[in-house]
């Protein structure tokens, strides 16, 4: 009788499918919290990838005792100081105060990511058919934002000050609906 | 949880944020914005919201979450299950916020949860300075009807402590309280939410009227008190009402309730007089003497009825039919646009003289006019309106406002020899889609509110004083002219020898990037356009 033992590379694809599992875990909430220190979609994005290729290639020196969310959140930090290296090289200005201000403050609201989400989704049904559907345009990436204006038959400033307003009405909902659980706890 | 920032703020973290996002903001602007964040935990908190709405709106778009449309209808505050992303996996039933939540609640309740120590407090001095005995909400606002609130202003869901005063100096609101008691303020009105420490179902009115509506097992013994009196419910729909002068008026709609004079809880045991379905009683303001009397033939009965009819019920949608106020000449001493750059140029001796609201730009009919620099209509979807008073007949059109160039582009209002309003839009060259008030006319020293709207769905609508006077299908849109003036023809081409000048008042000239509905216009006749539209985004919270 032949016993058979884990080969290493079946260890090999549990350990990826174990990080598979807890990047997809926490991906949303790393990226809200790259694109909190860089408002920007390019840069965030460049930096989110980033980030995953380094938390895998550093895997390896995850002690899974740890929480995976922080330890992802220290490498993407890293990064986004990298970032802000060669941002400042181009003129652009990221102060300490923001970035300390901002992880600290995204480190107390961290769940809050999930719950807006949520709430989010409950929120957009309230806005009519036609202005979900140009946030959706406007924020799918798939058209030029002026090819949208364009269409609409309105002025891209136009367009841009009803997207403002949809996303502030968005934002009041949101928390309108937060502020009804903690009520109804 | 922060106070929420001034909307201003809120408005413009919102602008630096998409500016960011999408690359557009200068140097200065992305310096204003980390400045901003970096100097206050309550713009902190509102800027990382804006950033993780727009990331989950951003996965919306693409495809990547599905909301569940069962959601719509729901106000469940409840963790739900939704669709999960193909590359995101939550555990949508946990909720550790809840915890900071609630701790900011209490906080909330700390700072905010003033409490009168006594039965009947005459003013609102003695509320203030002492402590609340009920920690948490008791209630929560439920629906809004145009409300203005003096001081503290809750938003649709906000939870209201015990002894939280609220006054509503006009519209409607609806209160339900954890007990299932459900309260319709009118204003103007001076309420507080709970009565006496410990009470979570009761309120004290000083000055307005409600009417409370009691149908759970809970809410039975809903206590109203006034200076003079309590009412309390058995099990029943009913109003009250105190007038400045403190006559007390109580209609009971259904049911039962009891009402006791202060006299009677204070000095002897209690003697309620019990009042029934369709009873009412008044009880003087000084003496405190109640009388019976059919409810049906008793205005604040009827005003009470009506007012239960209309109540706001759940309006927590995000109402956005609403256009966007883009342009607005009040013309309160100048001819600037408060809402944009589009500030008039005055030419003539353009007066500014009181007006329909506050003052109006007066001209005399002989060279008076105000121009703007660029135009301000959309090409289609906009409003156009303003209150207008004509002085003297003309033997031309007198143009009100609007943009024009020959027959090849524009739109505008005016109105015609025979005094009747016209609404034109020029959609191609040479065509000429009008709509004219052929019923409706202006009366010399009159003012009428004038409006018109263009839409790709619904062409175009002429408003006069509120109500549609005509209209045409064609005119979805028009030529943009890029000459938009107020009381000349914008070309200036003459008619007749004139350029036709308007002899009058134009006041409150304003334009939305959207159709208003017939009764958002009938609202901003009645509001004027700067108080609709920071009424409609109220609503909108």
């Amino acid at each position: 009788m032949v016993e058979i033992e884990d080969s290493p590379s079946a260890a090999e694809s549990d350990r990826t499918l174990e990080f598979i599992r807890l990047l997809g875990d926490e991906e949303r909430r790393l990226y809200a919290y790259i694109l909190s220190l860089v408002p920007r979609w390019s840069d965030a994005d460049d930096i989110a990838q980033q980030t995953r290729i380094r938390l895998w290639q550093q895997f390896e020196q995850y002690d899974s005792s740890r929480d995976f969310g922080a330890w992802a959140r220290t490498i993407a930090h890293y990064l986004v100081l990298a970032h802000r290296k060669k941002s400042e090289r181009e003129g652009s200005r990221m102060t300490n105060e923001f970035l300390e201000a901002v992880a600290e403050q995204f480190t107390q609201n961290i769940d809050e990511v999930e719950v807006r989400q949520r709430n989010l989704l409950i929120c957009l049904q309230k806005l009519s058919a036609g202005h979900r559907e140009l946030l959706k345009r406007y924020y799918s990436g798939l058209e030029d934002r002026r090819d949208i204006a364009a269409d609409v038959g309105r002025s891209f400033d136009s367009v841009r000050q009803t997207v403002r307003r949809l996303r502030l009405s968005l934002v009041r909902c949101v928390d309108g609906l937060a502020m009804a659980e903690t009520s109804s706890e | 949880m922060n106070d929420p920032l001034p909307q201003k703020l809120q408005e413009e973290i919102i602008r630096l944020v998409e500016g960011s996002l999408h690359d557009e903001l200068t140097q200065e602007e992305s310096e204003e914005l980390s400045r901003l964040v970096a100097s206050s935990p309550g713009i902190n908190q509102f800027y990382q919201a804006c950033l993780w709405d727009a990331t989950n709106i951003r996965t919306w778009a693409g495809g990547g979450l599905q909301p569940n449309e069962a959601l719509a209808e729901s106000e469940s505050p409840h963790p739900v299950s939704l669709p999960r992303a193909a590359w995101s996996v939550f555990d949508w039933h946990g909720h550790p916020l809840r915890l900071a939540y609630f701790a900011a609640a209490v906080l909330l309740c700390v700072c905010v949860g003033y409490w009168g120590t006594r039965f009947s407090p005459p003013n609102n001095s003695h509320r203030d300075g002492v402590v609340s005995a009920t920690p948490g909400p008791i209630a929560r606002l439920v629906g809004v009807d145009l409300p203005d609130w003096d001081g503290f202003s809750p938003q649709i869901n906000t939870g209201i402590n015990a002894g939280q005063k609220l006054v509503l100096k006009s519209g409607v609101a609806e209160l339900r309280y954890n007990s299932g008691a459900e309260v319709v303020l009118q204003g103007p009105v001076e309420f507080w939410v709970g009565s006496q420490p410990g009470s979570v179902n009761s309120g004290y009115l000083k000055v307005g009227k409600l009417v409370a509506h009691c149908e759970t097992p809970e809410s039975k013994g809903f206590t109203i008190r006034t200076e003079k009196s309590r009412v309390v419910d058995l099990g029943t729909r009913f109003g009250v009402e105190v007038q400045p002068s403190g006559e007390l008026n109580v209609v009971v709609l259904s049911g039962v309730v009891e009402l006791l004079s202060s006299e009677s809880i204070e000095d002897r045991p209690a003697d309620p007089i019990r009042l029934t379905a369709n009873q009412a009683a008044t009880m003087d303001g000084e003496v405190g003497v109640v009388s019976l009397h059919d409810p049906d033939n008793h205005s604040h009965a009827l005003s009470i009825r009506s007012l239960w009819q209309s109540r706001p019920r759940d309006q927590t949608s995000v109402s956005l039919s609403a256009a966007e106020l883009v342009a607005h000449w009040k013309f309160d001493g100048n001819a600037k646009d408060s809402v944009g750059v589009q500030h008039g140029k005055v030419s003539g001796d353009v007066a500014f003289s009181p007006g329909r609201l506050g003052q109006a730009a007066a001209f005399d009919g002989d060279g008076d006019f105000i121009v703007m620099g660029a135009d301000p209509l959309p090409r289609t979807d906009f409003t156009l309106a303003a209150w207008v008073s004509m002085d003297e007949i003309s033997t031309t059109e007198a143009y009100i406002a609007g943009t024009q160039k020959s027959s090849v582009a524009g739109a505008f209002l005016r109105v015609e020899p025979n005094l009747s309003l016209m609404a034109t839009v020029l959609p191609n060259d040479n065509v000429i889609i009008e709509a004219a008030s052929s019923a409706r006319q202006c009366v010399i020293g009159q003012w009428a509110h004038v409006a018109m709207t263009v839409s790709r769905v619904n062409g175009l609508k002429l408003y006069f004083n509120g109500g549609l006077v005509g209209s045409s299908d064609a005119g979805k849109s028009h030529v943009e002219a890029g000459n938009f003036t107020i009381a000349r023809r914008p070309d200036p081409v003459q008619i007749g020898g004139s350029n036709c000048y308007w002899s009058g008042k134009i006041d409150d000239v304003a334009v939305w990037d959207g159709a208003l509905t017939a009764s958002e216009l009938e609202l901003v006749m009645r509001l004027g356009a700067g108080r609709f539209s920071e009424l409609s985004a109220t609503k909108e919270k």
